[in-house]
């Protein structure tokens, strides 16, 4: 048998008309719109807040009353479904997207789709990384082979825009112009216990799209210099080892 | 040569030019890099209390109105380019949104 | 890119640690540097269990580092024990694990619910006391407890309305759960001051009837103040402040009519400095050395 006050109880607490459900009241007895409203609020502030601190790019970039009006906006439409707070917001770069005040700046979708990954970072298992150490024993042909388990942090989030350099906006706002339509993909790794957020070209993304798809390294490696003229090998390898961005080599 | 191939011995020569580069840099230590995340830690966001600033009168400002988009918050915009070649600046940003 | 509610306990292997009858602290991560260089003299932490669901990262290596020098306690805000929908098998895998990877000397939750048809609501909303409702929470907290093999403590709320269809008092109701499902209780004397003022009833009643010999744990938190639909006072449970006045007076009166037990200071919102936190559990425990000091024992 369905309780039918906890429905309507809470139907009431996101819905558009913020009055009581039927049979909660004061202890007088009379409706009590006021007093339900303390849940409401609690609701629905909770909701903003959590995404606050799940986006403060977001919120530092359009500031605090206008991320409040877009936060209440999407926690009405889209309430969790999970109660992990620190997970809330799977759909928001989608929701920012399509949200009309925010048309102008048509890059704030992946700025959230970076504060996204960087959130999964943080959580990710402490897996230890790839070292260099791992790879230098190698020879010729099982490097070519070398398939590389990709970090439980390990993310690549590709753009039309500069999201890499905007995702410095989390720590407010940036000292340097950013020129904000450079397309760039951004590799969010957690090496040990900091996120990190490296900006990458068109090739180096590619590269890393192919080897943390499970390609081998010399599939990536063709990947990447078919992707761009300047495709810099070593130097990409390199920031891949630096960042942390793969657990170990696959055991074959 | 219309296609790049890699061969063997690029990408081996590459790591191993990689993993020199590699070198210099000073891995930290794990005890160290925890003990550095205690002060940045973020806030977990799961709570047992009623909402910050959560009175009645919050309640009625901040949950029943306003779809009102107000002026980007001070400095939000002033080191980004928008689109078109505009510069972004406060009131530029602010006159297109619908109110 | 890998889904951040993968779990993924370590082996815990943390000395048992149980929770003394001295104050505790909720912990905030931005406290943990203060706590550990100043080997801060506190008796417990207490954490919510949803804030340490992830997989890895800076949470567990903190929390880690908290339960390797204090007893850590769990303190669930998210399984809508009170839900008319079944518990969700997977948050109470997630919260089992937990439980398992810290080894709390306790673990409770609310008597409240948050989730409802796959909606979660982040807050803990309020029941009718009923026969029905009853049940479904003893079959909830049963569950729960089998799921982590140990008993938890239930706390009572902070409500700001009432339910016309409530056929229960919340005290009788709070023993019943506890008769029925062999839970203890939690007991939140800032909850019961903060919903007998909004409701117009005696706290002092409320304590004085309340099954005091099933409490295993206190909580002592401050409240805002702010007015009802006819102007009388409705106190909220924000959490954001010291705990008041006539609060310590029912946190003494409680303690007077049991014996020293653990007690939690609870600060969540606009979260002070430590040294300030520090000071209000100092206070907590200065009760509970007067109540060990006078000898008064429950039977």
């Amino acid at each position: 048998m369905s309780d039918p006050t906890q429905h309507s109880f809470a139907t009431a607490l996101l819905g558009g008309e913020p009055a009581p459900p039927p049979g909660v009241v004061g202890p007088d007895g009379a409706l009590a719109p006021k007093r339900f409203a303390v849940y409401r609020n609690n609701v629905t502030v909770s909701l903003i807040e959590a995404l606050g601190a799940n986006f403060p790019a977001i919120g530092n970039f359009i500031g605090d009353e206008n991320f409040t009006i877009l936060a209440r906006a999407y926690a009405r439409s889209h309430p969790p479904t999970s109660p992990m707070m620190q997970a809330y917001g799977e759909g928001f770069a989608e929701f920012i997207d399509g949200f009309e005040p925010l048309a102008h700046a048509p890059f704030l979708g992946d700025l959230a789709r970076v504060e996204m990954a960087w959130l999964s970072a943080y959580h990710a298992a402490d897996d230890p990384v790839l070292t260099g150490d791992d790879m230098a024993g190698l020879d010729e042909q099982a490097v070519m082979a070398a398939k590389l388990r990709p970090h439980p942090a390990f993310a690549l989030v590709r753009s039309r825009y500069a999201i890499a350099d905007l995702a410095a906006w989390r720590d407010g706002e940036p000292g340097e112009r950013i020129r904000f339509d450079e397309a760039q993909s951004a590799l969010v790794t957690r090496p040990l216990m900091t996120v990190e957020v490296r900006g990458l070209d068109q090739a180096q993304a590619v590269f890393f799209e192919s080897l943390g798809g499970g390609g081998t390294l010399g599939q990536a490696v063709s990947d990447g210099l078919e992707a761009g003229g300047d495709f810099d090998t070593a130097r990409t390898i390199a920031l891949m080892l630096e960042a942390g961005a793969f657990a170990e080599l696959e055991k074959r | 040569m219309s296609k790049k191939v890699a061969t063997s011995a690029i990408v081996a020569g590459a790591v191993a030019a990689a993993v020199t580069m590699v070198a210099h840099t000073t891995p930290a230590s794990a005890a160290g890099a925890k003990e550095k995340c205690f002060g940045v830690a973020l806030a977990g966001k799961n709570d047992c209390a009623a909402g910050a600033g959560t009175t009645c009168a919050g309640t009625s400002t901040v949950d029943y109105q306003g779809n009102a988009w107000s002026l980007v918050d001070a400095g939000t915009c002033t080191t980004m380019e928008l689109p078109g070649g505009r510069m972004g600046s406060l009131s530029e940003l602010e006159r297109d949104l619908p109110t | 890119m890998q889904t951040i509610l993968s779990s993924r306990p370590a082996t815990s292997g943390f000395a048992k640690l149980p929770i003394p009858a001295r104050a505790g602290v909720g912990l905030k991560a931005k406290h943990v540097s203060d706590i550990l260089k100043s080997d801060a003299d506190v008796g417990f932490f207490e954490v919510h269990a949803e804030n340490y669901m992830g997989a890895g990262g800076p949470p567990h290596a903190q929390l880690t580092a908290i339960r390797e020098r204090y007893p850590v306690s769990v303190h669930g805000v998210g399984m809508s024990i009170g839900g008319e929908n079944q518990i969700d098998p997977d948050h109470l895998a997630r919260f089992a694990a937990v439980v398992e990877r810290y080894e709390p000397g306790l673990v409770s939750e609310h008597l409240a619910w948050s989730t409802h048809d796959d909606v979660f609501y982040n807050d803990l909303l309020p029941l009718p006391y009923t026969d029905e409702t009853l049940a479904r929470i003893v079959e909830h907290v049963d569950q729960v407890q089998e799921a982590i093999s140990r008993q938890i403590l239930i706390e009572n709320p902070s409500t700001y309305v009432v339910f016309e269809q409530s056929t229960w008092s919340e005290v009788d109701f709070m023993a019943e759960i506890a008769e029925r499902s062999g839970c203890g209780l939690l007991f939140d004397v800032n909850n019961v001051y903060v919903s007998a003022t909004n409701h117009g009833t005696s706290p002092r009643e409320y304590i004085e009837a309340y099954p005091l010999h099933l409490v295993g744990e206190i909580h002592l938190a401050g409240h805002a103040q702010d007015a009802d639909d006819t102007g009388a006072p409705l106190l909220i449970d924000s959490h954001d402040r010291e705990v008041c006045d006539d609060v310590w007076a029912l946190y003494d009166l409680v303690l007077a009519r049991t014996r020293a037990l653990p007690s939690l200071v609870e600060w969540d919102n606009n979260v002070p400095d430590w040294p300030m936190l520090a000071a209000e559990a100092a206070r907590a425990d200065a009760a509970l050395a007067a109540c060990e000091a006078s000898g008064r024992r429950v039977a």
